[in-house]
């Protein structure tokens, strides 16, 4: 559902990783663009929000929901691709407790 | 960040002195001889919005003393200054007291003016609880 | 959003305006002098639709200030005077009757202008309720994003 509102940052890293793949080699590399395309991703969203409120305040736009619209979806944007974020710092230190 | 609250700031300095305007052109609707009032802050905005240098629109030129600064502590009545203020000349023709207020269009005007006001306040907030919850919570 | 009130806006001023003039008819019901001469003639506001950007005589002064203003809705193109043929009654004792004794009256009939006076404010209300329906949208668009 997030995905056809445009909002997809955090499901396609988890596809991405998901068992079936298997371009295990190169995960390296992979991890840092993929994360790198959606922060940009989160980074235009927010942009677009700032730019339709500017265009509201100037008067060019009397688009109430579209102005809100936009805003909304920039703060869950950011507010998924933190809480993966976290969600993935917390499994690494889990990794790192492992004891070998 | 600090321009994109700078921008929603004056934009709701303009909008409450507007609102003030409009107020005091209803409260006037009787008195014989008074022209209506009103400023196109939205105008000046754009102006200042436009000619910014670093290509986005967000930050407030301020190279000019009639420009409206970016709100400091001190700059809420940016838009009081009375170069920003138009007073209509025009005379409806049906009226023997020469006011030309017609309060339909106040009641329409401050209606207008208290919707662009709350859009503004909400962006603001929500931009403000965004800061507010990354700071909390991102990056543990 | 906004051009929508600004449509209401202008039924509200052309429907008061048009109370305006029907108060005028039944305030001069009777009147038998008038400036140029001869008894009050009934008048009649003419709605037309506003499509362009002209400001009318009867317009506000809102559309010197803004590019945006009244572009849409209605307006008092003119207040046209009723052509139709004056009342006749015979009333030798009146000042203003002719020598055979009638007396030429206002064409105007208290129940057309109080029927007349009923639409207007009806119409008025409506437009009322219009602008208070944007005003629950609006806020309502708001609530979208907290």
């Amino acid at each position: 559902m997030l995905d056809k509102m445009g909002i997809n940052p955090a499901t396609d890293i988890f596809e991405h990783y998901s068992l079936e793949n298997k371009e295990k080699e190169n995960t390296k590399s992979d991890f840092k663009n993929l994360f790198k395309e959606k922060i940009m991703e989160v980074n235009n969203l927010q942009k677009n929000s700032e730019e339709m409120t500017a265009k509201f305040a100037a008067g060019e736009t009397d688009n109430i929901h579209q102005v809100m619209i936009a805003g909304e979806k920039a703060k869950i944007a950011l507010n998924l691709t933190t809480a993966v974020q976290n969600k993935i710092v917390e499994a690494y230190k889990e990794v790192m407790r492992i004891q070998v | 960040m600090t321009d994109y609250i700078s921008l929603i700031t004056a934009a709701l300095d303009g909008a409450s002195r507007r609102g003030e305007l409009i107020a005091n052109n209803i409260a006037n609707a009787t008195t014989p001889g008074y022209k209506r009032q009103d400023i196109n802050f939205q105008q000046v905005l754009k102006r200042q919005m436009n000619g910014s240098q670093n290509g986005t629109r967000l930050r407030l030129d301020t190279t000019d003393k009639n420009h409206i600064s970016a709100p400091g502590v001190k700059n809420n009545d940016s838009f009081k200054k009375s170069s920003f203020l138009e007073k209509s000349n025009k005379n409806g023709s049906y009226r023997n007291d020469k006011n030309n207020v017609d309060i339909d269009v106040e009641v329409a005007e401050m209606a207008k003016n208290s919707i662009y006001y709350n859009v503004l306040t909400r962006r603001a907030a929500a931009r403000f609880s965004t800061l507010n919850q990354v700071i909390e919570k991102g990056g543990s | 959003m906004f051009s929508g009130i600004d449509i209401s806006a202008s039924g509200l001023t052309a429907q008061r305006l048009r109370m305006d003039i029907i108060s005028g008819n039944i305030a001069n019901v009777e009147t038998t002098r008038t400036e140029d001469g001869g008894p009050y003639r009934r008048k009649v506001a003419v709605f037309q639709e506003k499509l362009q950007n002209k400001m009318s005589v009867f317009g506000s002064g809102l559309s010197v200030l803004n590019d945006n203003a009244n572009d849409k809705g209605v307006e008092v193109k003119e207040i046209r005077e009723d052509q139709s043929p004056f009342k006749i009654e015979y009333r030798p004792n009146h000042p203003d009757a002719d020598e055979d004794g009638y007396l030429r009256l206002p064409n105007i009939s208290i129940m057309t202008e109080m029927i007349n006076m009923i639409d207007a404010t009806r119409a008025y209300e409506a437009n009322v309720q219009a602008i208070s329906n944007y005003k629950n949208m609006a806020a309502s668009a708001l609530d979208i994003s907290r």
